[in-house]
């Protein structure tokens, strides 16, 4: 099966005060049509950065992008501003982590929705209009003609979520990238969207590259997930299987300080210490300093990803020795 | 929803009552005035206020309220053409400025720069002084003296919503950077430019009323606040009515307008009301 994401290499850095923040260091990644791939890592270890990479989103002007972007077969870091805008929501579209900003507040919310339809998906005005007013329905939005001439702050979050999400497929982009899409919505809600999101993918056979720090939600949405940290993947797996028995030590602590049912009444496990701020440069395994199983010689040079089990590689060491704890 | 304080809320009334006095008697001048404002006749020349002058005549006995009213039309008018043009061609300009960065943003930075470094009745001066003065190129040149004002408040308001969320949803899908310009992020800084060409149009009245004082916008024998301004100077003592009924018009119309702008302001921007 040939794939439809290819990473390699990938390399973001910002122009920053104390020199480049190097924000993702090099990130190998793969992505199958129709797949659901969940990348997760806490905040500031370049989730975003790599997911706005893949579509061209940064500012050129102040931040380098290096390495190679593959888009069914396609290099997209050598295309130049226009291929990339009809790339964009065709090739692949994304929807962002707050839905009450991801609107323009002055314009009302059938014309955004039918703008989408027209910009994107080549509608005239008023078959746009009809298929705006179709969404609306889809959704569920009782009379749909008043709510057309509303405004986005008269939308529910997780209304205005589920709508950016048809709107980032109105062009029927193979890739959908989720960059937090429910971390500003409450619990329930934030199951909806996933459930929402999830049948979409399956009607439409679209890969979800879904970005989320929250290791809840990727058991629930995501057949194989890419732990990052410090900028670059740490580990990469099916699912089922990083998080029943995970192969990386930062992986391990990650599922570690997720609270679960049990554990009620205890302290929750945190991971002691910082990652590596994005202006140090690299001196042995970026991890190390917090690592509870790391040996001096983890200090000489990077690790490489190594194959860690089927469809499994990690980036550790100490991969073969170590046996770690996941969640069942 | 919030109440607005009373005080501002008086002034933007009081503002827009006496714009919109000014309005009506420039609309309807050829219905109130009570004689042509060209019309000569010497008998009545330097006529103290009468029922048939309210406000006197001038040296030619000319009606001066009749000539104040049309005078309205011309200098109110020429703001009108002023600020329009201007603001349209600023905010354009400020608006590829901010989004498009890079070279385009410092190559129009550096003109705005260079133009704002001008004294902005200095600059007009030259640009009348060189293609030749009359009402329609003093439009002109002050039009061209008011772009970089408009246009580097756009440029900055630009550059802040490039960076929200909905800018980045809106690249994300593919939208072209004109319809992102003009479609999402143009109303977004309109009321700001709103209140800017505000307060631009009361500048724009008195620099008008300034170049026709010096006899390079409006040309006699037509009726312009600026040029009976300069009429009237001569006979400051002996009928200074005739000076200083154009002065006030200037004045009270520059004030009405600077009000104008400042209740705007408060009314479109919730941080600054009760301040």
């Amino acid at each position: 099966m040939s794939g439809l994401l290819s990473l390699r290499g990938l390399r973001v850095a910002f122009a920053g005060e104390g020199g480049a923040a190097m924000a993702v260091r090099g990130v190998d990644l793969e992505l199958e049509g129709g797949e659901g791939l969940a990348l997760v890592g806490e905040s500031g270890s370049g989730k975003s950065a790599t997911a706005k990479a893949i579509l061209g989103l940064h500012d050129m002007s102040s931040t380098a992008v290096t390495g190679s972007v593959r888009f069914e077969g396609r290099e997209l870091l050598e295309l130049g501003e226009a291929e990339l805008r009809s790339f964009r929501g065709r090739g692949a579209s994304m929807v962002f982590q707050d839905p009450g900003t991801s609107f323009n507040p002055l314009l009302r919310m059938g014309e955004q929705v039918a703008e989408a339809f027209r910009s994107v998906a080549g509608l005239d005005r008023k078959a746009a209009r009809e298929a705006a007013l179709g969404l609306f329905s889809r959704l569920g939005i009782r009379d749909p003609v008043t709510r057309y001439a509303q405004y986005p702050h008269e939308f529910s979050g997780g209304m205005l979520q589920r709508m950016m999400i048809l709107l980032a497929l109105a062009g029927r982009p193979r890739l959908l990238v989720a960059d937090e899409p429910t971390t500003a919505l409450d619990v329930t809600v934030q199951a909806q969207v996933l459930l929402f999101l999830e049948e979409l993918k399956e009607e439409l056979g679209m890969a979800v590259l879904l970005v989320t720090h929250d290791m809840g939600i990727v058991a629930e949405t995501s057949t194989r997930i890419a732990v990052m940290y410090a900028g670059r993947i740490v580990e990469t797996g099916g699912t089922a299987e990083v998080l029943g028995s995970p192969a990386h030590p930062y992986t391990e602590a990650l599922l570690e300080a997720m609270p679960r049912p049990g554990s009620r009444g205890t302290r929750l496990a945190t991971i002691l210490g910082l990652p590596p701020g994005v202006y140090e440069a690299d001196s042995g395994c970026p991890f190390f300093p917090r690592c509870r199983h790391a040996l001096a010689s983890c200090m000489d040079g990077l690790p490489p990803s190594v194959e860690a089990g089927p469809g499994r590689k990690s980036a550790c060491f100490r991969t073969h020795s170590l046996s770690l704890r996941g969640i069942a | 929803m919030r109440r607005r304080p009373k005080a501002g809320r008086a002034v933007l009334l009081a503002a827009s009552s006496l714009v919109a006095l000014l309005c009506l008697g420039a609309l309807l001048a050829p219905a109130i005035a009570p004689h042509p404002p060209q019309a000569i006749d010497l008998r009545s020349s330097f006529a103290p206020p009468s029922q048939d002058h309210p406000l006197g005549a001038d040296k030619l006995g000319r009606d001066l309220l009749s000539r104040l009213l049309y005078g309205s039309r011309s200098t109110l008018l020429a703001a009108l053409l002023v600020v329009a043009s201007s603001t349209l061609l600023g905010t354009v300009l400020g608006l590829v400025s901010g989004y498009a960065g890079g070279l385009v943003d410092a190559m129009l930075s550096r003109i705005f720069d260079v133009l704002l470094a001008f004294p902005a009745l200095l600059l007009a001066l030259l640009i009348v002084a060189s293609v030749g003065r009359g009402m329609a190129n003093a439009v002109i040149a002050l039009a061209v003296v008011y772009v970089p004002t408009i246009a580097r408040l756009v440029r900055s308001l630009t550059l802040v919503e490039s960076r929200l969320a909905y800018v980045e949803a809106a690249q994300a899908l593919g939208y072209s950077s004109s319809r992102i310009v003009f479609v999402h992020i143009a109303p977004n800084v309109a009321p700001v430019v709103l209140v800017q060409s505000t307060i631009d149009f009361a500048y724009s009245i008195l620099d008008l009323a300034a170049l026709s004082f010096l006899g390079l916008g409006v040309q006699p024998p037509l009726a312009d606040w600026g040029a009976m301004l300069a009429e009237g100077r001569e006979y400051l003592l002996f009928a200074p009515s005739l000076a200083v009924a154009p002065g006030l018009a200037i004045m009270a119309a520059v004030i009405a307008f600077n009000l104008l702008g400042d209740g705007l302001q408060t009314r479109f921007d919730p941080g600054r009301r009760g301040a």
